[in-house]
């Protein structure tokens, strides 16, 4: 049929992206918001089986995000926050999707994130809501605050252990940035615990042939393609009670649907404690 | 029973017993498709079954893994027999006699 088998939930970080303003049928709820919030392209958050739909037909349905009416937010999250690592904007982008019905939410006062922690941040949103879009700021009628107290709500929820036997990392997939991070940060160390590391076949490919991959497994990572930290069949019950990640989509389906506790860490944090 | 103010998306008829929320449903985090039931605790639906069931939620959250979960309620014989998703559930009466 001419599909091309990428395996991915990050196909913005693996394929040529259309022009800003395209209409495309993503499916994968991070992909999604990425999509309609930071590359400037029209989607629903559609399923799998809705994108595969289109891409038969050509056609996705004149409804919700792809109407302007529904791209202008309605209600703005308000931060009072500093905002250091990727994990404190997936706490905001979990808060966003929790509190907000809408198909849009504008984020005010906050500092522009990273690619790393955009990501992260629409993957969050998209786990614990219907909002398949964000704005940096907008003029929205209502005003809800997100603050430390909001943050650590979102944190007690999520992070339900202190320690545990594995690391996973990687949901979204990880990028080559991330894993240019990571090695940054365990250069010269090994990891004290068993370290998973989901990334896309693509991004695997290019991350061995510039030596990141050598770099990593020396450190002790374990790399798994074509699968995430919250879809993995590797990670259950019977073999783990608990779980690290920075990941806050993976907290939430690892403890949901995979029933195993959760250790929540920025990056940085993890690397830190795991690694000598 | 008639379901108002909804616009009709996939055609058919079911009947069944109706299973009513006010809270969203997350397809992929909080239904075991083998069998039937929502496993979230913190669901006021949980332990419920949705086999055969008329299901209305307000709207449904998450992953869009979520659509496969609602095709394999289906494999496994368990799906609802309707699914109404109104985006706001009133607590007035939105099921008229």
């Amino acid at each position: 049929m001419g599909a091309t088998p990428s395996f991915t939930c990050t196909p913005y970080e693996v394929f040529d992206l259309p022009q800003k303003g395209t209409v495309v049928s993503f499916a994968e709820s991070n992909a999604a918001v990425f999509s309609n919030s930071l590359l400037g392209l029209k989607t629903n958050k559609q399923s799998a089986l809705s994108a595969l739909a289109s891409s038969v037909t050509g056609k996705t349905p004149l409804s919700d995000l792809r109407l302007e009416e529904a791209r202008n937010p309605k209600i703005a999250i308000e931060s009072d926050f500093d905002f250091r690592t990727e994990l404190d904007y997936e706490l905001l982008g979990y808060f966003a999707g929790k509190a907000v019905k809408d198909s849009c939410v504008a984020l005010n006062s906050i500092n522009k994130p990273d690619t790393i922690q955009a990501k992260v941040l629409c993957a969050a949103m998209g786990t614990s809501g219907s909002c398949g879009m964000f704005t940096f700021g907008g003029r929205a009628k209502e005003k809800i605050s997100f603050g430390k107290r909001e943050a650590q709500a979102v944190m007690d929820e999520l992070s339900t252990a202190d320690d545990a036997h594995i690391i996973t990392l990687g949901s979204p997939q990880l990028g080559i940035n991330e894993l240019k991070l990571l090695a940054k940060l365990t250069e010269t160390k090994k990891f004290t615990r068993r370290c998973m590391v989901f990334c896309s076949r693509t991004i695997y490919n290019t991350a061995v042939k510039i030596g990141l991959v050598g770099k990593l497994e020396k450190s002790g990572a374990d790399f798994r393609c074509d699968s995430c930290t919250c879809l993995t069949p590797y990670v259950t019950k019977d073999k783990y009670d608990a779980v690290i990640t920075n990941s806050v989509k993976g907290a939430y389906y690892l403890s949901k649907s995979n029933k195993v506790k959760v250790a929540l860490k920025d990056i940085k944090t993890i690397a830190e404690e795991y690694t000598q | 029973m008639i379901i108002s103010n909804c616009r009709r998306i996939v055609g058919g008829t079911g009947e069944g017993k109706t299973l009513v929320t006010i809270q969203p449903i997350n397809f992929l985090a909080m239904v075991n498709a083998k069998t039937g039931t929502i496993t979230d605790p913190l669901h006021e639906l949980y332990g419920k079954s949705l086999k055969g069931s008329v299901l209305i939620l307000p709207y449904a959250i998450g992953s869009s893994v979520g659509a496969y979960a609602i095709y394999s309620l289906k494999e496994y014989a368990n799906a609802p027999v309707q699914l109404c998703v109104p985006k706001r559930i009133s607590l007035r009466p939105l099921v008229v006699p």
